[in-house]
C-alpha cells in the first residue's frame, strides 16, 4: 500500500490515496544531460538558414503587398502572354476530334475522311479555308470526296467552341502530320462566323461547293504586321 | 521506483505521484474516454469518404452523407473530437507531473470536458446539416466554436494555474512544450475563427490565414503536446536521461519560429502576394531544423535502448510516431520547393501529408502516452497486451496503406495534370486504383480504432482482472532493460 517515507510533502490534507503498481515501478521524474550540439547539425541548420533566406529575399518581389509574381514587376507586369493556339489546338483535337479523325489525322475509310494532306483541310481545287471555319461552326453530313475517295457519315457542329479555340484547332491539324498550310487566325474565325449565323443543320458537299471560297493568305491576313512594303523606302533612295 | 524514499524536494514519491494522478484522473479519463467514442466517429465518416471517391453512387441520394459533407465531418471531428481532448488529457497530467502539485479545482475540468463534447456534437451534425465552413479544420458553424472557446477557456485558466503553483526547481523540457501549446491553441483558434468566421475578411487574405490555421493547429498545438508526451514518457518509462538539453532547446525554438508558416508554400502561384509564399517555402524547407534536432534526441536517448520498444505500448506507439513527425516534416519541406510543388500541388499528395502528420505522428504518440497514462489514473493494468499489439498493426498498416497509396497515385496524378496533352478526367482515372487503395487503410484504421475504443472500455470497467503489466512481447525474466510499461 504506502510507501513508508519521512518526506514532509506527504502530511497534506488529502490522504495520500493507494499507491498502484504502474505507479509505484515508475522510475524517477526524468532529467536530462547536457552536450554540446553536434558540429555537423550547426553547419547544417546553417546552410538552410542560408538557402531559406536567400530564397526569401529573391523570391518575395520587394515585399509588396501588390507584387503577386516576382519574375513579372514592374512596367513589364501586364498582362500574361497570350497562349500558344497550338498546344490549345492539340488539347482540344485530343479531346474532340481525334474519335473520328484519329491521333495520327488518318480517319476511318470510307466514313470519317483522313486530315492529312487533305484538300479540304489545307485547301485546294474549289475548296477555301471559309469552308473549313463553316464545317467546324455547323458540322457536315452526307457523301464527301477527299483526296479521291468517297467518305460518308456526319460530323457535329462545333459552334460552342469560341473563336480562339477553333482558330487552335485549325491551325494544328493544318501545320501537323507534314501539313504546312498557314495559321487561321481568331479574326478570320469570327468574320466567318458572322455570315454563318443563319446556317444551323450541318453542311453537305454540295451546298459548300455554291460558296466561294477565301483564303487567308500567309502574306495577306498575317498582314497587319507586315506593313514593310517597299513604298515608303522609297523615296529616300531616290 | 528507486527514489520512492527520496527526500530531495524536487523529487515525488510514489505516493506523491499517486495523490497528484488522483487529482488529475477524472478529467483525464473523460478526455480520453470522449476522444476514444470521436475516434471512432471520425474513421467511420472517413471510411464512406474514401469509399464515395472511389464508388461515387455509395450512399447515393442522402443528403447529409454527401461526399462534401461526410469529409469536413471526418476531418474535423478527427482534430476536435479526437485529437483535440487527448492533447488536453496528456496535457492536464502532464501538467500536474510536472509542476509537481495537485490540479487546483480538476471538477471545473471535467464540467468543462461535458460542455467540449457537446460543442463538438452541435458542431458535428451542424456540418453533417450543411451549415460548415469551407475552411479545412475550421469547418463548425459561427454558433458552436463560442461552445468551445467557453469550454476550452475553462480548461486553460486551471492549467496556466496549475503552472503558476508549481514547485521550485528547472523546468523540464516537456513543460516548456505544454505551456507554448496551452498558450498557442486559444491565439490561433480565436484569430483564425474572428477573421474567417465570425467576421470574414476580404477574400484575398483568407486563404492565407487558413493555411496559417492549419499548420499551427498541426506544429504549434498537436506537436507539442506530442513532444510533451514523448519527452516525459521516454525518459519515465525508460529510467534514462534526456539525451541533450542543447538540441530539446534547439527543436523547441525552431518550432515556436517557423512552425506557422509553412501553410504558405502550400499556395504557390496563388492570388496572394510574393513574400507569402515564399515565407512559406523557406519556413517549410527550416522545418528540417526542428526534425533532425529532435529526432536525434530522441533517438540519442534511446540509443543502446531500443530493447524496450518491443513489449512497451507507451514507446513502440511513441517512437512510431516520432518516425512518422520527422518523415512528415521532411517530406513537408520537399514538397514545397517550387519545382517539386508545381507538380504535386493538386494532387493526393496533400491528402498523405495530411494523414501522415495528423495520424502517424499524432494519434500514435496520443496512443502511446494514453497506453502508459491511463493504468496510473484507473490503478489496474491493460486488459489484453495482444489486443494492443493489434490495434499498433492495425494502425500502421492502416496508414501505411493511406500515406504510400496516395503518395505514388499522387505522383502519377500530379504529372498527369502538368502535361497539356493529358485531360483532367485521365489524370482522375490514373488515381483511382491507388485510391481504393488508400480506401482499405481508412478501413484497417477504423478496425484499430475500434479496437482501441474496446480496450479503453475494458481498462475502465476492469473486466478483466490482469495483475502483471501489458507486454506486446516476450521480456525476459532477468533483463537488464526496464519494465518501460
Amino acid at each position: 500500500m504506502n510507501t513508508p517515507s519521512n518526506d514532509p510533502h506527504k502530511q497534506s490534507e488529502t490522504p495520500a490515496p493507494e499507491v498502484s503498481a504502474p505507479v509505484l515501478r515508475e522510475a524517477s521524474e526524468p532529467t536530462e544531460k547536457s552536450s554540446p550540439l553536434p558540429f555537423w547539425l550547426v553547419i547544417f541548420a546553417g546552410i538552410l538558414v542560408f538557402w531559406g533566406g536567400f530564397h526569401l529575399a529573391s523570391n518575395s518581389g520587394g515585399f509588396k503587398p501588390d507584387v503577386y509574381n516576382p519574375e513579372i514587376t514592374g512596367a513589364a507586369a501586364g498582362p500574361a502572354a497570350p497562349p500558344d493556339p497550338k498546344v490549345i489546338g492539340k488539347r482540344l483535337f485530343t479531346q474532340n476530334c481525334a474519335v473520328c479523325h484519329q491521333g495520327s489525322g488518318m480517319g476511318v475509310a470510307g466514313q470519317f475522311p483522313p486530315l492529312v494532306a487533305s484538300e479540304w483541310v489545307v485547301g485546294g481545287d474549289w475548296v477555301g479555308d471559309n469552308h473549313l471555319v463553316k464545317i467546324l461552326l455547323a458540322g457536315m453530313q452526307g457523301p464527301v470526296q477527299v483526296k479521291g475517295q468517297s467518305y460518308n457519315n456526319a460530323m457535329p457542329p462545333w459552334a460552342q467552341l469560341k473563336d480562339s479555340e477553333i482558330a487552335g484547332i485549325l491551325t494544328y491539324i493544318r501545320s501537323e502530320w507534314g501539313n504546312t498550310a498557314p495559321a487561321i487566325t481568331e479574326e478570320f474565325v469570327a468574320k466567318v462566323r458572322a455570315v454563318s449565323t443563319e446556317r444551323k443543320e450541318p453542311w453537305t458537299q454540295k451546298d459548300l461547293k455554291a460558296i466561294p471560297a477565301e483564303t487567308i493568305s500567309a502574306g495577306g491576313a498575317a498582314a497587319p504586321a507586315a506593313p514593310a512594303n517597299p513604298a515608303p523606302a522609297a523615296p529616300p533612295a531616290a | 521506483m528507486s527514489n520512492d524514499l527520496s527526500n530531495q524536494p524536487d523529487i515525488l514519491t510514489a505516493a506523491e505521484r499517486a495523490q497528484i494522478d488522483s487529482s488529475t484522473s477524472g478529467a483525464a479519463l473523460l478526455f480520453f474516454g470522449s476522444s476514444a467514442f470521436w475516434l471512432v466517429f471520425a474513421s467511420l465518416f472517413d471510411v464512406i469518404g474514401a469509399i464515395q471517391l472511389s464508388y461515387p453512387c455509395f450512399l447515393d441520394g442522402i443528403s447529409f452523407l454527401t461526399y462534401g459533407r461526410v469529409v469536413q465531418t471526418a476531418t474535423t471531428v478527427m482534430a476536435y473530437g479526437f485529437a483535440t481532448p487527448a492533447a488536453i488529457g496528456i496535457a492536464v497530467w502532464l501538467t500536474a507531473r510536472l509542476c509537481k502539485v495537485p490540479l487546483s479545482h480538476h471538477r471545473m475540468l471535467v464540467s468543462a470536458g461535458i460542455v467540449w463534447n457537446l460543442g463538438i456534437l452541435v458542431g458535428a451534425c451542424s456540418i453533417l446539416a450543411g451549415n460548415s465552413t469551407s475552411f479545412a479544420l475550421l469547418s463548425f458553424p459561427a454558433f458552436a466554436t463560442p461552445i468551445l472557446f467557453v469550454s476550452y477557456a475553462l480548461i486553460a485558466i486551471w492549467v496556466l494555474f496549475t503552472f503558476n503553483e508549481r514547485k521550485s526547481g528547472g523546468l523540464f523540457v516537456s513543460a516548456w512544450f505544454v505551456f507554448a501549446a496551452v498558450l498557442a491553441f486559444p491565439w490561433l483558434f480565436g484569430t483564425a475563427n474572428a477573421l474567417l468566421v465570425w467576421n470574414p475578411v476580404s477574400a484575398p487574405a483568407q486563404p492565407a490565414i487558413a493555411l496559417w490555421f492549419s499548420s499551427g493547429f498541426f506544429n504549434l498545438w498537436l506537436v507539442p503536446v506530442g513532444l510533451a508526451a514523448a519527452f516525459y514518457i521516454i525518459p519515465k518509462s525508460t529510467g534514462l536521461p534526456v539525451a541533450s538539453s542543447n538540441l530539446s532547446l534547439l527543436g523547441f525554438w525552431t518550432l515556436l519560429l517557423f512552425g506557422a508558416w509553412t501553410g504558405g508554400a502550400q499556395i504557390i502561384g496563388g492570388p496572394v502576394p510574393a513574400w507569402i509564399t515564399s515565407a512559406g517555402v523557406a519556413a517549410s524547407i527550416m522545418m528540417i531544423v526542428p526534425a533532425l534536432a529532435l529526432g536525434l534526441n530522441f533517438h540519442l536517448t534511446l540509443d543502446g535502448h531500443y530493447a524496450p520498444v518491443a513489449w512497451s505500448p507507451a514507446l513502440r506507439f511513441i517512437v512510431t510516431g516520432i518516425g512518422c513527425l520527422v518523415t512528415y516534416w521532411i517530406l513537408v519541406a520537399i514538397n514545397s520547393i517550387p519545382g517539386v510543388n508545381a507538380m504535386t500541388q493538386f494532387s493526393d499528395i496533400n491528402r498523405a501529408l495530411y494523414y501522415l502528420g495528423h495520424f502517424g505522428f499524432f494519434a500514435m504518440t496520443a496512443f502511446g502516452a494514453i497506453y502508459y497514462i491511463v493504468p496510473r489514473l484507473t490503478g489496474h493494468e491493460w486488459p489484453c497486451a495482444k489486443f494492443i499489439s493489434l490495434h499498433y498493426w492495425l494502425a500502421v498498416t492502416g496508414f501505411g496503406f493511406i500515406v504510400s497509396g496516395l503518395i505514388l497515385g499522387g505522383l502519377i496524378q500530379g504529372s498527369a495534370l502538368s502535361q497539356t496533352i493529358i485531360t483532367f478526367r485521365s489524370s482522375v482515372e490514373f488515381a483511382w486504383p491507388f485510391r481504393v487503395f488508400a480506401m482499405l487503410g481508412s478501413l484497417l484504421i477504423l478496425a484499430s480504432a475500434v479496437n482501441f475504443a474496446l480496450l479503453l472500455i475494458g481498462i475502465l470497467l476492469e473486466t478483466h482482472k490482469n495483475q502483471a503489466p501489458a507486454f506486446m512481447a516476450e521480456r525476459e525474466e532477468n533483463s537488464q532493460e526496464p519494465v518501460a510499461v
